[in-house]
């Protein structure tokens, strides 16, 4: 058990973070699908956001277990959050050239 | 046959268009175990295998090609919708059939090559030179429609599709 949370906080984490897990990973799962079905660039962006949001859930269950130190935690997490907008904002400005 | 194989030919039977992950997942069978069951079922033609655009559907040996491609085509929930609205309100223009269903132009569209390619839907172009759509073999394509089963995993791809595209393209 990790120093950084306190021993009731403990099982609820466990439980959010597994729920997260599936969540996300089901998630990724049918946005990859749906790449394989389109073949676009543009569901190859949506593709990467959503394994990103999987990343983040297996970098949560790293620290929990204590194999990512909390330091990298945050710095991973936080340049997923950036890589995301980024790759949201660049899907949003160019969908006018997708969508024709 | 033995019973897994008549276990297969049924649950094709009752789902034409099935996919091999699906019927790994619904039969709970070994996929290396299917793997070999439906080689042996494809020559005796027991069971025949379609490949539409790059995915592998499984039908009962009942159906023919084009039977079997308009099927696995409509297995898609929106290629469904737009099918079942041509043939209850007869030839339409695209932006309005892009409208009634509330999809984006480019699902619509996406859809439409395919339907078209396989010779599902016509377009054509009315006296005014506008194009209209219209389903060309209607009374089999009602049958096939009411036949095909989208399963859960389907139906959340293609909804997800179409709310990325309608996000994207408004």
């Amino acid at each position: 058990m990790s120093h950084w949370i306190p021993a009731q906080y403990w099982p609820v984490l466990v439980v959010v973070l597994a729920l997260a897990t599936i969540g996300t990973a089901i998630l990724f799962g049918i946005g990859l699908n749906a790449y394989i079905q389109r073949r676009s660039r543009r569901y190859l962006l949506v593709s990467g956001v959503l394994a990103l949001l999987v990343g983040r859930t297996i970098v949560g269950m790293g620290t929990l277990f204590g194999l990512v130190p909390m330091v990298f935690h945050h710095l991973i997490a936080h340049t997923i959050d950036f890589l995301t907008a980024a790759t949201l904002l660049y899907l949003v400005y160019q969908s006018p050239a997708d969508a024709s | 046959m033995p019973n897994t194989r008549v276990t297969i030919t049924n649950s094709i039977e009752t789902h034409p268009g099935l996919h091999f992950n699906e019927l790994v997942r619904r039969l709970e069978l070994a996929p290396g175990q299917l793997q070999y069951h439906i080689k042996q079922l494809q020559s005796t033609e027991d069971v025949i295998a379609e490949s539409v655009y790059g995915k592998t559907h499984y039908f009962p040996p009942e159906y023919n090609q084009w039977e079997r491609t308009a099927l696995a085509l409509l297995r898609r929930e929106t290629a469904g919708e737009i099918v079942a609205y041509l043939l209850t309100e007869g030839d339409t223009p695209p932006a309005a059939v892009a409208e009634e269903l509330d999809i984006a132009r480019s699902t619509l569209e996406w859809h439409l090559d395919r339907l078209v390619e396989q010779g599902l839907v016509a377009k054509q172009r009315d006296i005014s030179n506008r194009v209209t759509l219209s389903v060309r073999n209607a009374d089999r394509t009602v049958e096939l429609l009411r036949e095909a089963d989208p399963t859960l995993g389907e139906r959340m791809v293609d909804r997800f599709t179409r709310l990325v595209d309608n996000l994207l393209d408004g």
